[in-house]
């Protein structure tokens, strides 16, 4: 039971990650390998408002959100003033950054050694939950809101707007609207949504370490994005499961933890390579007949 | 004073001349076949360790170990050029989905290496008994590359056809020349030039897996800071980079490089998209 709750939330999670993901990737059409950054960047920020100002978990949860926003549009901002195919550039860049700068910044973030320690938020009294049990439904009431708010965006004037840039870039330009501005807010948003994850995240773990925020997270992600699909928030939903059942399967398969983690991710480029051709191989045939 | 003033040009040289190299093979590919090569990174990491393997696991030399791992590099980026870019510009692409391949391949080969030689840092061999130091070997090799790449691109008979390539892709093949071998020629240039230059870094620092894009972000970096309209941007950005790198590690240490280099790229997109050089860049 405990490790169905377990994997009950870590799906939840990455069903928010992946979702946020595909808003940047499919929607805004700008390849991001800093989603796993972000996801640090709302984890550290979590767990150091409630570590060192004391407060509960919903507060630092929201301070994380408004505050991964405002990161996202300081690095966006800069960013997409240069050509689009730069910002995966910038988005590496800034990957690393982050890793740095948690392993750097020892006073902090505790430096390499991680950052342990936090706590979990209580269960009310109202609710007959056991710890895990509670935070399985703080995750699954975030994966509702996340969603929700995905698909009221994309519904909106906003997503129409996107819709737009992404059809016809210079008649989106000719009109009077401004192409960074558009593509800025959207990553501000995915910023936002992604630390909703990763505020459960790091009271579900109760510790952070730099290593969990590296690549290898900004490219399972990806994976997860591009084996869902580009469009719908199901498909989000459906690369989250895949992604985080596939490790799980291979560790049940007896893989040693000496090297399943590198082969799992030479699986995820090989999976990248093989959907990028299967997609581009079918559109042109589609175009043939 | 002098001695430690020179001390800080002699570092920043060597960084912004191996920074400078990788830059230029990256934008002769990205500018000639727009094409997002980040695959460049994990050819970087591939040639150190080819480096690494023949000369210090079988005790080669440096000197054959380089041309091995100038060859595994310059192979291996002309076989993802023709099993995996070639075939897929033919289905007509679009360049986000070359890019997702090109991360797919990177991070297969950073992988692999990972499974087949472990994590760790490799370090270089015992340099005593060499001849030239890895750092004298660096300003040399890389001075003589440079110099030569630019000559290449700018007075050649191969730099010509590339430029024709980049401005019409069409109507080159129209004028008779293989546009396809030309590419492919391409891709051996910028993958011997990578695989030198990660055999000469990893003869004086040595090399691990992520080695690769450590440097491909800095050489990005040199491109955007140099200006990416021109081959010559690249190496004028790598010697700013470079030199800002030493000035850094000197005041701050090496751990604050990537950092630094970051808020330097994020200065220029705020202030000088164009980069120093101010060229803008002609394929928008």
């Amino acid at each position: 039971m405990e490790y169905l709750i377990h994997i009950g939330i870590v799906l939840g999670l990455y069903m928010i990650l992946v979702a946020s993901a595909q808003l940047v990737i499919g929607h805004a059409r700008l390849i991001s390998l800093g989603q796993g950054a972000f996801f640090g960047t709302g984890a550290y920020i979590t767990a150091l408002c409630m570590l060192n100002l004391g407060w509960s978990f919903f507060p630092a949860l929201l301070a994380a959100v408004v505050l991964n926003a405002l990161i996202g549009l300081l690095l966006a901002l800069p960013a997409l003033r240069l050509k689009g195919d730069y910002f995966v550039l910038t988005t590496l860049g800034f990957q690393f950054i982050i890793f740095q700068l948690t392993v750097n910044l020892g006073g902090l973030t505790g430096g390499p050694a991680g950052l342990g320690g936090i706590p979990s938020p209580g269960t009310p009294q109202f609710l007959p939950l056991s710890q895990s049990g509670y935070l399985f439904f703080v995750t699954m009431v975030l994966v509702i809101i996340a969603f929700a708010a995905l698909f009221l965006l994309q519904r909106s004037r906003f997503g129409r707007n996107l819709k737009a840039l992404c059809d016809h870039e210079l008649l989106y330009e000719i009109s009077g609207r401004s192409p960074i501005k558009l593509r800025a807010q959207v990553i501000a948003v995915s910023a936002a949504t992604t630390a909703m994850a990763s505020g459960v995240y790091a009271v579900y773990m109760s510790y952070l370490a730099p290593g969990s925020f590296n690549l290898d997270q900004s490219i399972f992600i990806l994976t997860g994005v591009m084996l869902g699909g580009l469009s719908r928030l199901r498909q989000a939903a459906i690369g989250a499961l895949v992604i985080v059942l596939f490790p799980e399967l291979m560790r049940a398969m007896g893989l040693p933890a000496t090297y399943g983690p590198s082969l799992n991710q030479v699986f995820f480029g090989l999976v990248l390579l093989i959907l990028v051709s299967f997609t581009v191989v079918k559109r042109f045939q589609s175009n043939e007949r | 004073m002098t001695e430690f003033i020179a001390q800080l040009l002699t570092n920043g040289l060597i960084a912004g001349s191996s920074i400078a190299v990788v830059a230029l093979g990256f934008s002769l590919v990205y500018h000639t076949t727009r094409i997002f090569h980040i695959a460049y990174a994990a050819i970087y990491s591939l040639g150190g360790y080819m480096c690494w393997y023949f000369d210090v696991q079988l005790g080669m030399g440096f000197v054959v170990a380089l041309c091995f791992a100038s060859f595994f590099s310059a192979t291996s980026s002309v076989l993802i050029w023709l099993f995996l870019y070639k075939p897929l510009s033919r289905y007509g692409a679009a360049e986000n989905e070359l890019m997702v391949a090109s991360i797919g391949i990177m991070i297969m080969i950073i992988y692999l290496i990972s499974l087949v030689f472990g994590t760790d840092p490799k370090l270089p061999g015992p340099t005593s008994d060499q001849l030239l130091s890895a750092r004298t070997l660096q300003i040399i090799t890389n001075g003589l590359l440079i110099i030569l790449m630019l000559v290449i691109t700018n007075i050649s008979d191969f730099g010509l056809k590339l430029r024709a390539l980049r401005d019409n892709p069409h109507l080159i093949g129209r004028l008779g020349i293989n546009s396809a071998a030309l590419t492919t020629l391409l891709f051996i240039v910028s993958g011997v030039l990578v695989g030198m230059e990660a055999s000469l870094s990893t003869y004086d620092l040595g090399i691990s897996p992520f080695t690769g894009i450590h440097v491909f972000i800095n050489a990005f970096i040199a491109v955007i800071a140099g200006g990416s309209g021109r081959v010559s941007g690249a190496v004028i950005g790598g010697f700013v980079l470079g030199m800002l790198q030493a000035i850094v590690v000197f005041f701050a240490g090496s751990a604050w490089i990537l950092s630094v280099s970051f808020i330097l790229l994020i200065a220029i997109m705020l202030f000088k998209p164009d980069g120093i050089t101010g060229i803008a860049n002609r394929n928008d």
